[in-house]
């Protein structure tokens, strides 16, 4: 079982439903590690937005610069401000 | 929004600048195309520069085209590229190569030879013996027959015993000479004991044979002073023995000499000069100083490298002149005399020895100086 699952066992959250999410990492403000990106939205010096499953993520900060992008996605900078807005799962008539 | 990070040096990544709009859609076109984008810095709504590895590169750059991307590589980074900058450098890597495999090859060869344990036997005997059987300077260390040149020391005339090892490129041979001994069995031929001077006697210490001369009397020089002849009481031959036994005698020396009042000495300036040079294989290399330095006098040391035949030498030249001064007269004679004594008197182990000198002037800063010695000295010793 991995980390992130075990946590999510702990806390009583479905695994399953997990599986098809996302995951952000806050390491001390200095770096966040984002799991689950669909697509770059934008990106600037103090703003970078990501498209996630099932939510879209801003991040905001001073100096913000991505490192890596490719299953995951890691930006380095001083990061001040992680903002969230779910997005509505789409429905069919 | 600048990046100056310098890219790692053996990781093979290329460093790519894109201009164009809509840098969105080709950073999520190439992230869906599973290229690994690293370090995404846009500089302007129109700039963006990423990183990818070499590996997506094919990939990278086809959909940039195919996207009307107009993009340009950067910087490179990876073990391809120290290959491109070490051939920017290649006079510089050939020499470094050329000297190590120079170096690692004369290391394999004799350059010196130390002979030691020798006192009799002349070191360039040895050397020349030593030569014959292949051990010189130039020769490769694996190709010399150590054993057999032991043997050959042992054969040459006052070598009892040797040892070679090679250290280096150094051959050591160390030497026992032979004891000379002298065989007390062999008979000793008659002889007479005869004068080496003109004089008047002194003194005589017969220890075999007849003394035909005593005290007072003049001898010549080759005058037999103990004969080999021993008499009975009645005057007839007896036997014929090695005359053996010590007669002194009163000698006279006189010389003369003739000298200016004035002498040329060497005199030192105080100026120096200093010139170095290297010699490879006894070839010297560096700029010709003998022009330079013509009527100087020259002192020079030498440091040679262990293991290769490369000598820096360190020439120091004394810029010296001659001058003129008077001389001490005193001092010349007494220095004469002195020499005269030990020349003709002290050199032949005499003693009671009396001088008289005169000095006359000859003109023209000329002196003629006339030495007269006396002394008792050993006129035949035979032990």
């Amino acid at each position: 079982m991995s980390f992130f699952s075990e946590i999510a066992k702990n806390i009583g959250l479905n695994e399953l439903s997990l599986s098809g999410g996302y995951s952000v990492i806050n390491y001390n403000g200095e770096a966040v590690y984002l799991e689950g990106v669909i697509r770059l939205l934008s990106i600037e010096d103090d703003t970078i937005a990501l498209q996630l499953r099932g939510a879209n993520v801003i991040v905001a900060g001073m100096g913000l610069r991505i490192s890596e992008l490719s299953g995951g996605c890691i930006i380095k900078g001083d990061i001040q401000n992680l903002s969230f807005e779910k997005r509505r799962k789409k429905h069919g008539k | 929004m600048e990046n100056n990070k310098k890219l790692p040096l053996l990781k093979s990544i290329i460093k790519i600048e894109i201009s164009g709009l809509n840098q969105m859609r080709i950073i999520n076109l190439l992230n869906k195309e599973g290229v690994i984008l690293l370090d995404i810095i846009k500089h302007s709504p129109k700039l963006l520069s990423i990183t990818i590895n070499k590996k997506d590169s094919i990939k990278t750059f086809a959909l940039l085209k195919n996207m009307c991307y107009t993009y340009e590589v950067v910087a490179l980074s990876g073990p391809k590229n120290i290959r491109k900058k070490a051939l920017l450098h290649i006079g510089l890597i050939v020499g470094i190569f050329v000297f190590s495999a120079l170096a690692i090859f004369l290391s394999t060869m004799v350059w010196r030879i130390d002979i030691s344990g020798n006192e009799n036997v002349d070191a360039l005997l040895i050397a020349r013996h030593l030569n014959n059987q292949g051990i010189k300077s130039g020769v490769f260390r694996a190709g010399i027959d150590i054993e057999g040149a032991i043997d050959a020391l042992r054969d040459l005339d006052g070598i009892s015993e040797g040892t070679i090892h090679i250290r280096g490129t150094t051959v050591f041979v160390n030497v026992l000479e032979e004891e000379i001994f002298v065989d007390p069995e062999v008979p000793l031929l008659p002889s007479d004991l005869t004068s080496n001077f003109d004089a008047q006697v002194t003194r005589i210490i017969t220890e075999s044979g007849t003394p035909l001369v005593k005290i007072g009397d003049i001898v010549a020089r080759d005058e037999v002073l103990i004969s080999r002849v021993i008499f009975d009481l009645e005057g007839e031959v007896l036997e014929e023995v090695k005359a053996r036994g010590r007669v002194y005698g009163n000698v006279a020396f006189s010389t003369t000499h003739i000298f200016s009042t004035t002498e040329v000495y060497v005199h030192d300036t105080g100026e120096r000069k200093n010139f170095n040079s290297l010699s490879i294989f006894g070839l010297n290399i560096g700029r010709r100083t003998s022009d330079q330095v013509s009527g100087w006098q020259r002192v020079s040391t030498q440091n040679q490298f262990f293991f290769i035949p490369i000598k820096v030498n360190r020439n120091s030249y004394s810029q010296i002149i001659m001058k003129e001064r008077q001389r001490d007269v005193n001092a010349h004679v007494d220095q004469l005399i002195r020499a005269a004594v030990l020349d003709n008197i002290i050199r032949v182990g005499g003693s009671e020895i009396e001088t008289i000198h005169t000095l006359e002037n000859m003109g023209n800063g000329l002196l003629m100086l006339n030495i007269h010695i006396v002394g008792e000295i050993l006129l035949a010793r035979v032990d």
